[in-house]
């Protein structure tokens, strides 16, 4: 019997060889296939869990603190802690700080936007008599903004180091050097715990704790301090550590005039005599003569730009001297203002029509203009005897950069480097004045006593909470994340699952400005994107399964059509029905077992994972199974006498083309369903940094994916189409002996495939469209996919058919 | 009418190269009946290939009223045999899914407006015997005379000049050949060329020609009639 089934095989060369292939690919392409997903699914999985927590797992927040945006797009901006009005008091904090499955819980309290020290800049002094003329600029990297208004000195002379002759309206009291007040700019102070804050960022704040020693009569500043604090009633000092990476945009434009004037004849219009000082005249007289002064000739005039913004600390600065060659220096002589104790607190941002593209419109007019309400507070020393705190700047902090971790976005939400960019590509950052558009990062930290005193009883505004315990964000993690969640949350907080945040690109209209770019955090993102991949490897390994087994029952149906006229030849010639049943079995167990020991030795090649041979091994033994069960089942025909009218070649060779038709209609489900369920999860997780990178860490997987799905199919169908071909050798035989060309054959060949091939895809992308709409995958990425399988079976189809022969003679 | 000149042709088989015809030369008269027979394998069928244009032989070429066949393009040759050839095959060739009606139209199925087809064939088939209630019929549920008169009327539905049978009463009992007999002369009385390959002699008797075909030569004595 082996002999005669081996003798069969051989003399089929073409045939076996074909069904050999196709059988090798299901052993192969399947597992692969399978594997393929599972690998996805571990990638997206160890993604997640190695970037997927951020520095903290949950933020609890007094109820009803969710903003607008926040419920409606599930997306914060950064710095979106900052602006608070408080809710928590500190006593709260700490209650929740004591449970003992919190490893750490940092408070924070947005207090407002505080100036701190004005340090001075000095003029040089030139060889002749010169006018300068000076405005400060800031800038959000879009416009420049006028700070303050413009000022003018009027140099004539310096009679000897002591003694230096101008005028100038700027400068409230002479002195010897010409020295113009740097702007008033305004920083976000936020109050922390300096303990649990370290424990979040791994900061040091512990400065904030340190006694203020004020008796050190070699310490300029502690003197002053200790001056003022005498002044004005001896308030309480809020120590401030100031953050000292920022960009602070301060420009100043410079118009330097050089006049041909006399001294004599302007301390004349002084009433002033030869040798005194210009700056002991009385203000009025001084404006009077800067007026006159205008109409002098101008001899030479040059303008200088100035970046001083390396120079700008938000609550302590620098002082600068300029030299006569337009170079800054550090200052050895300087002056110091600033009225601390006056402040502003800014409402949130209100983003409006949030269902397009989030809105935000000009609240306050001006330069610049603010995009929240701003509201000065605070007492100011010009005009109080007694203080209610003063602002001293006692050390520093620089955040980390985050990015040890740039996939899971540490939205710690008040240090943030926030930067926006235009349409142009342009990019803006935040002005120094309270009410930009872009979320400030805070600037200055202090003390929660401090954020009671300023802010009330219940100052706090969030708690950042990080969950003990935990090392990586798997489902163990989130499940404890959930837990904890759900105990605050029976508190009457508001409690979100940070873990697992990632960035997301949003784009803004700003009024006077146009579209703006920012990088925004989506809250949990991990879990969404945990669920997403685990549904699209659901279906992924559903319907490869599903199109593994299916394909090869219509595959074995097929042979089993193809062997029918042997059959019945040789029960012709006397053979009984189990010999004959027996000989094709044995011909098929042979095939499938060559066809599996190739499949391992590719499997092998591959240095595929062990359980790729089961799964290949599993095939197997359904193959055996079901061809055992398809040959024992018996069919009874009905020959047909009367021709039918339509598709009549379709109905005789159906037993053929039903088989291949199955085939197709799965592949197109398939396809269909991976492409669009693919595009729509690359698209929803490429919105955010984690799910970008899982994208691309996955993204050939899941093509080779949809590349093993098309070569079955195209296996499948090729392979149909060769055998239908060979069955109507003779058919084509007398279409060519009667004439027909070979364009003809071809043109009628291809409608006749075109009706079923057409039939059986439409068949199956109505079956794609319902599994499509039952997973919830957008309509956008449902005709993507639908389109795209139409396409690649029909291309497919179109090869397939367009280079076969039809010369059968 | 058809010139073959120095026709030869030969088939690999393993390693050795097989001549089956040798250098044959042959005129067919137009009108006249040829018949070709010879025994199974001398390359009767082959030479009806290459007299058809199917097959380009080795050597020589044919010429169909002085136009030479192989300098034909495919689609040339196609239209050529379409308009001057019909073939009546031993095994009918009759297509399974098609209707009795639907076989007979198939040669011209691109050419012409259906409907004019079925009338033609309509005719043809009841000048074969073959009755309307047959028309709408499968070709398995003919016998095997109806067979070879639907596939005669199929080789008649082009009007062609020339009709070619390769074994055509091969599969037919004797009163079957007989009638296909009659039908093969009234064609040949209409000025029709017959070109016959059989090796049923009795069937060969009522050509005008009869060659033989032995050892790739067909024999120069024609045996006439």
């Amino acid at each position: 019997m082996i002999r005669i089934v081996w003798r069969r095989l051989v003399h089929r060369k073409m045939a076996t060889m074909t069904m050999l292939a196709a059988l090798i690919s299901v052993y192969t392409l399947i597992p692969f296939g399978l594997f393929q997903a599972k690998e996805a699914k571990s990638t997206v999985d160890s993604s997640i869990e190695k970037y997927g927590r951020g520095t903290y797992d949950l933020l609890v927040r007094p109820a009803s603190s969710r903003t607008q945006v926040e419920k409606t797009l599930g997306v914060v901006e950064e710095n979106y802690i900052g602006d608070g009005k408080g809710g928590f008091s500190i006593a709260e904090w700490k209650r929740i700080k004591a449970d003992p499955l919190i490893e750490a819980a940092a408070p924070v309290a947005s207090l407002g936007y505080f100036r701190g020290k004005q340090f001075s800049l000095e003029l040089p002094f030139l060889e002749n008599p010169s006018r300068f003329t000076y405005q400060f600029y800031t800038s959000d990297g879009y416009k420049n903004y006028p700070l303050g208004s413009s000022g003018t000195f009027v140099y004539f002379e310096q009679l000897d180091p002591g003694t230096t002759q101008y005028v100038t309206t700027a400068q409230r009291f002479g002195s010897a050097a010409m020295m113009i007040e740097m702007p008033e700019n305004y920083y976000l102070l936020v109050a922390i715990d300096p303990e649990s804050e370290q424990q979040l960022t791994g900061i040091d704040f512990s400065k904030l704790e340190e006694p203020l020693e004020l008796d050190r009569p070699q310490d300029p500043k502690a003197m002053m301090l200790k001056m003022t604090l005498e002044n004005y009633g001896n308030p309480p000092v809020v120590k401030v550590l100031q953050r000292d990476d920022l960009n602070i945009p301060v420009f100043l434009r410079l118009q330097v005039d050089t006049l041909e004037v006399s001294i004599e004849k302007y301390l004349r219009s002084l009433h002033l005599q030869q040798g005194q000082w210009m700056m002991s005249a009385s203000p009025e007289k001084i404006a009077e003569v800067l007026k006159e002064l205008k109409k002098e000739r101008v001899v030479q005039s040059k303008t200088i730009d100035l970046d001083l913004s390396k120079f700008q600390k938000p609550f302590d600065g620098t002082a600068l001297i300029l030299n006569d060659q337009w170079q800054l220096n550090v200052a050895q002589r300087y002056s110091i203002g600033g009225d601390t104790s006056v402040y502003y607190v800014a409402s949130k941002i209100v983003y409006q029509h949030l269902d397009s593209i989030p809105t935000i419109h000009i609240v306050q007019p001006g330069e610049p203009p603010s995009y929240k309400q701003v509201e000065k507070r605070g007492v100011s020393m010009a005009t109080a005897t007694k203080l209610p705190f003063i602002i001293e700047q006692v050390g520093t902090f620089s955040p980390k950069k985050e990015p040890s971790n740039k996939l899971a976005s540490s939205p710690l939400g008040i240090y943030g480097g926030m930067e926006a960019t235009t349409e142009e590509g342009r990019t803006l950052t935040p002005t120094t004045v309270p009410g930009s558009f872009i979320p400030a990062p805070a600037s200055g930290v202090t003390t929660l006593e401090a954020a009671e005193l300023i802010k009330g009883k219940k100052p706090i505004d969030a708690i950042r909470v990080r969950i003990a315990g935990i090392k990586k964000y798997d489902e163990a993690a989130r499940r404890k994340i959930e837990q904890v969640a759900a105990k605050l949350l029976k508190q009457g907080y508001e409690v979100d699952v940070v873990a697992g945040a990632s960035f997301k690109e949003m784009t803004l209209d700003v009024e006077g400005i146009g579209k703006v770019k920012e990088p925004w955090t989506t809250l949990g993102v991990a879990q969404r994107l945990t669920h997403t991949w685990n549904d699209m490897s659901l279906v992924t390994t559903f319907l490869f399964s599903c199109f593994a087994l299916l394909w090869l029952a219509m595959r074995l149906v097929f042979e089993k059509n193809l062997l029918a006229l042997e059959n019945e030849y040789l029960t012709l010639l006397g053979w009984r029905e189990g010999q004959i049943r027996k000989r094709n079995a044995i011909e098929q167990y042979l095939l499938m077992t060559v066809a599996l020991a190739a499949s391992f030795s590719i499997l092998y090649g591959l240095d595929a994972a062990l359980p790729l041979y089961g799964v290949a091994a599993g095939l197997w033994m359904f193959s055996i199974v079901l061809v055992t069960f398809l040959l024992h089942r018996k069919e009874e025909r009905k020959e047909r006498t009367i021709a039918y009218r339509r598709f009549s070649s379709i109905r005789y060779y159906r037993r053929w083309i039903v088989p291949m038709m199955g085939i197709l209609s799965l592949a197109a489900v398939l396809l269909a369903v991976q492409i669009a369920a693919l595009t729509a999860a690359l698209q929803e997780t490429a919105e955010t940094a984690l799910g970008e990178y899982i994208r691309n860490a996955t993204f050939w997987v899941q093509i080779s994916i949809i590349l093993s799905s098309t070569g079955l199919a195209a296996i499948g169908v090729s392979e149909g189409v060769h055998t239908l071909l060979s069955e109507r050798k003779s058919e084509f035989q007398m279409y060519e002996m009667i004439g027909w060309t070979r364009r003809t054959r071809l043109w009628h060949f291809a409608k006749e495939i075109a009706v079923w091939a057409l039939s059986a895809i439409i068949l199956g992308l109505a079956f794609a469209s319902l599994a499509l709409y039952l997973l919830h995958v957008s309509f956008m990425w449902s005709v993507m996919g639908l389109s795209s399988s139409f396409v690649i079976l029909a291309i497919m189809i179109a090869v397939i058919v367009w280079t076969r022969h039809f010369d059968a003679v | 009418m058809i010139r073959l000149e120095n026709i030869s042709q030969s088939f690999k088989h393993h390693s050795s190269k097989i001549k089956i015809l040798n250098h044959v030369d042959l005129v067919i008269q137009q009108g006249s009946w040829v018949s070709i027979v010879g025994p199974s394998g001398s390359g009767k069928s082959t030479l009806l290939k290459i007299m058809t244009g199917l097959l380009k032989p080795d050597t020589g070429t044919v010429y169909y009223r002085d136009l030479d066949l192989y300098r034909m393009g495919e689609r040339e040759k196609s239209d050529f045999r379409r308009r001057h050839i019909g073939f009546v095959f031993q095994d009918f060739k009759l297509l399974p899914y098609y209707s009795v009606l639907d076989n007979v139209i198939l040669p011209l199925y691109y050419d012409k407006k259906k409907q004019e087809l079925y009338e033609k064939a309509k005719m043809l088939l009841l000048s074969l015997g073959i009755q309307e209630p047959l028309f709408s019929r499968l070709p398995n549920d003919l016998s095997g005379g109806e067979k070879q008169r639907v596939a005669f009327a199929r080789a008649l539905i082009a009007d062609p000049d020339v009709l070619v049978c390769d074994e055509p009463t091969g599969n037919l009992d004797r009163e079957n050949r007989d009638h296909m007999i009659e039908i093969l002369r009234s064609f040949n009385q209409q000025g029709k060329t017959m070109i016959l390959v059989t090796h049923d002699m009795e069937v060969a008797a009522h050509s005008n020609c009869i060659y033989l075909l032995k050892d790739g030569l067909l024999l120069p004595n024609e045996v006439n009639v």
